[in-house]
């Protein structure tokens, strides 16, 4: 199932206190959730797969995945 | 080194790799190329050695959509993804390449913080040991 990287971003500073800062030397993003951290690409797309939220979930050691309440579809 | 004659050994000392060797002055002026030669050869091979790339593992996640997510076996942490597998390793590349440069530089950075907090070169400094009771 495909989502807006950016809704699923959002989710994660909003509702689970995440820092997300862009990276300088590359075209993506670093969240972090305490001292667990995670580098994302980011492209204009705005596109994220199911697997890697879960993946991204499991990197940051956070409790719960997000539902489709959470998320927004792509147009 | 000293030459006497050209019948007379010499004794030639090279500092750098510790070796001392006797040999006639005759054979004296190729044996000092053929040091240069393994010196150069060596100054190479340690350089190249720095910057030698090495094969990553990493792993290709298919997702359902059809699109694909990739990451490397010792870096997990950093996560790519592309419409296809060539697009989603190219990225994961680009992404790590940043990464690096940009942890590289933070450590460059740390590493200069810690030399300015140790004391300067000018302090008269003392080792001494003491026996206490730790807590």
């Amino acid at each position: 199932m495909l989502y807006k990287r950016s809704s699923f971003i959002k989710w994660l500073s909003e509702v689970k206190d995440c820092d997300v800062t862009p990276l300088k030397y590359a075209q993506g993003v670093k969240i972090m959730n305490g001292s667990a951290s995670v580098r994302l690409w980011t492209d204009s797309k705005d596109r994220i797969d199911y697997e890697e939220i879960y993946t991204v979930i499991q990197k940051l050691w956070i409790d719960g995945l997000p539902g489709d309440s959470d998320l927004e579809k792509p147009d | 080194m000293t030459i006497l004659n050209k019948t007379n050994p010499v004794l030639l000392t090279i500092s750098l790799d510790k070796i001392s060797i006797i040999l006639y002055p005759d054979k004296l002026s190729s044996l000092i190329v053929r040091l240069l030669r393994i010196k150069t050869s060596t100054m190479a091979t340690s350089t190249t050695n720095k910057k030698k790339k090495e094969l990553a593992p990493g792993i290709l996640i298919e997702c359902k959509s059809g699109r694909y997510v990739a990451f490397y076996e010792h870096r997990t942490d950093i996560i790519a993804n592309g419409e296809s597998e060539k697009e989603a390793k190219k990225n994961l590349k680009k992404l790590y390449a940043g990464v690096i440069k940009e942890e590289s530089e933070e450590r460059e950075k740390k590493e200069k913080e810690q030399k300015a907090l140790t004391l300067p070169a000018t302090y008269k400094i003392k080792n001494f040991t003491e026996s206490v009771v730790y807590p």
